[in-house]
């Protein structure tokens, strides 16, 4: 059967190319652009959502505030600065980014950092980093267990935004060294903060760490940035804008993909209707000398299944193409690195799609041959 | 052998054939005569499997074809029937070669053998020098020719021939007459239509048709 099927097609062959090589090229390369935008597409589509999640880099500088001068725990404020015994750890009243912090150890003060907190904006259920920024020591000596605790607070109107409400749970994790540290973001003495246990804290001298703060239940960032824009935070740079550009972008390339899967479909169709027009008579002829349905169907569809594969190896390489291209332009036009991970899945993705799609064309392609009457060889020829 | 019984065939409301009953036997060599629109073609058509009949059945070798299925007549056609036609019907863009190919290709000849058989094909109708030719270039009496070869790739043991002369010149209509001739004297039944009478005088049998029926079935004219 497939031995006959190729035998014919090799015969075959060459009267398709000669009758309609110009549209097999013109149908072969739109194909392949659909099957490589759709690859590039559902590429580019998680490709956005973590580039969200993970964050701008130069990010949101969104300042944590004791609210107004109430600071949560025992220190004074002298001179603007915010002071507080070991190992607590404090801000002053409106910390800002770059913010100096101090912490006391007894009677000495120091400088243990020379940038403060900044609290980096990303996304789902992250909703800030905290940089401990270099030369920052957090003891791991814990005077007065188990109470010691480490205070982060935000904002009431913030945490409104960010969904967390108090008696949520919050966690505090660094990604490059693994650990996380569950609190609760509570309300003490009216002023709500995360508060986490100190205990698990270790020495980070010298280390430049990004810590993230993650809330269980604290909404997409893609959904409050509007939100926190209206009490006042501002995007480092342009974010807003590019974040808002990015999730439009999402949306159409999903339409574009859906499109594209509908259009790699109507030419396979068309494809299939040519043929069966423009060789309505040979398929008459070839059942009158004796040729079953399904080697009739089987003729073609290995045409149709040689374009498509042929499509879908230029379109892999189309969609690396795109790839470049687009994070060329991501860096052109926002100055930000963004690389586009193109994955197996993605790539295998279209190819079962368009897989699956012959093999539907395929059942009613066979349906209309075996619906082509054998006395129709003898309609007029040319 | 062929045996027709009781074989109707309507187009609509048009009745084409009605009620046929021959029997034709293996070897014969029959020729169809008959006016325009008497049923000719329709009843080749039938014997060919080509088209189904209204009513009626058709054996072949003793076996029903009415309820034969796709497959099995499909098998007929291509191994049992060789068919040649007034318009040739080769597929015009192929070479000769590959006209020949394709039924050995659908009968799952393997590709070595196929060179031969098409060789010897070509050969008994005089054409084997025009292999590599492309079918549109040839003249109608070489057309017929490579198509009565193509009918014989399959070794089959009835021929069709649906005026095989209808488009050709006296002296080509010899040259296709002597071969179907040749062909019989091989053993082939062959069953010829024709409006030529001078051509019956090749058959051992002339049946007649008139509207639809046979009205006159003459052996050994
Ligand atoms: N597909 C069809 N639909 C309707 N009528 C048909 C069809 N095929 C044949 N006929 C009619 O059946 C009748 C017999 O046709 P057929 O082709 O068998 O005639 P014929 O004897 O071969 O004639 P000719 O010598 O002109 O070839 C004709 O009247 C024709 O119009
Ligand atoms: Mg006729």
């Amino acid at each position: 059967m497939i031995s006959k099927i190729l035998d014919l097609a090799g015969a075959e062959f060459k009267s398709i190319v000669k009758q309609s090589l110009l549209f097999l090229v013109i149908c072969g390369l739109v194909l392949s652009a659909a099957i490589g935008v759709f690859s590039f597409s559902v590429n580019l589509v998680p490709n956005y959502a973590t580039f969200l999640n993970q964050g701008v880099d130069n990010g949101f500088d969104f300042n944590v505030y004791p609210d107004d001068e109430k600071m949560f725990f025992k220190g004074s404020a002298v001179a603007g600065q915010s002071y507080v015994t070991a190992p607590f750890i404090t801000y002053s009243t409106t910390l800002h980014y770059r913010d100096a912090i101090y912490e006391t150890y007894g009677a000495s003060t120091e400088i243990l950092s020379g940038r403060a907190y900044i609290f980096k904006e990303t996304l789902p259920r992250v909703f800030q980093g905290v940089r401990v920024v270099k030369g920052t020591l957090w003891s791991t000596e814990d005077n007065g267990k188990p109470d010691g605790y480490f205070n982060i607070f935000l904002r009431d109107t913030v945490a409104e935004c960010l969904g967390i409400r108090v008696g949520d749970t919050l966690t505090i994790w660094s990604g490059s060294t693994q650990y996380a540290v569950k609190g609760i973001y509570e309300s003490r003495e009216g002023i709500p903060a995360f508060v986490m246990s100190y205990q698990a804290c270790v020495s980070r001298a010298g280390n430049d760490i990004w810590y993230y703060l993650e809330a269980d239940n604290a909404e997409k960032m893609i959904n409050v940035y509007p939100k926190l824009r209206s009490i006042g935070f501002e995007l480092g740079g342009t974010m807003f804008a590019e974040m808002g550009l990015m999730i439009s972008a999402r949306y159409l390339l999903i339409v574009l993909s859906a499109m594209v899967v509908f259009a790699a479909f109507m030419i396979l169709n068309n494809i299939l209707s040519i043929i069966l027009y423009y060789r309505h008579q040979f398929i008459a002829k070839l059942k009158l000398l004796g040729a079953e349905t399904s080697v009739v169907a089987g003729l073609y569809f290995s045409f149709v299944t040689i374009s498509f594969v042929l499509a879908y190896t230029i379109a892999v390489v189309l969609s690396f193409v795109m790839k470049l291209y687009y994070e060329n332009i991501a860096s052109a036009l926002f100055g930000f690195n963004f690389v586009i991970d193109i994955k197996w899945y993605t790539l295998v993705c279209p190819f079962f799609i368009g897989a699956a799609i012959l093999a539907v064309r395929f059942i009613r392609f066979k349906k209309k041959v075996s619906g082509v009457r054998i006395l129709d060889f003898m309609r007029d020829e040319q | 052998m062929i045996e027709i019984e009781d074989l109707s065939k309507n187009f609509g409301a048009f009745r084409a054939l009605s009620e046929i009953n021959l029997k034709i036997e293996k070897g014969e060599f029959t020729a169809l005569v008959g006016d325009s629109g008497s049923g000719k073609s329709t009843l080749l058509n039938l014997i060919g499997q080509i088209d189904e009949p209204t009513e009626g059945d058709i054996l072949i070798d003793g076996v029903s074809t009415v309820k034969m299925s796709e497959k099995e007549k499909s098998k007929l056609r291509n191994g049992k029937f060789g068919f040649v036609f007034q318009a040739f019907y080769l597929e015009s863009g192929y070479s000769v070669y590959k006209n020949l190919e394709i039924p050995l290709i659908i009968k799952g000849v393997p590709k070595k053998e196929r060179t031969d058989i098409i060789k010897n094909a070509l050969n008994s109708v005089g054409m084997e020098t025009k292999l590599r030719l492309t079918a549109a270039v040839l003249s109608g009496g070489e057309k017929q020719r490579v198509a009565i070869a193509r009918a014989l790739t399959c070794d089959p043991e009835i021929i069709l021939a649906d005026e095989p002369c209808g488009n050709l010149d006296s002296k080509n209509s010899k040259i296709v007459l002597d071969l179907l001739r040749d062909l019989h004297k091989k053993g082939k039944t062959i069953i010829m239509v024709t409006h030529n009478l001078t051509h019956t005088k090749y058959a051992g049998r002339v049946i007649r048709l008139s509207d639809g029926a046979v009205v006159n079935d003459i052996k050994n004219p």
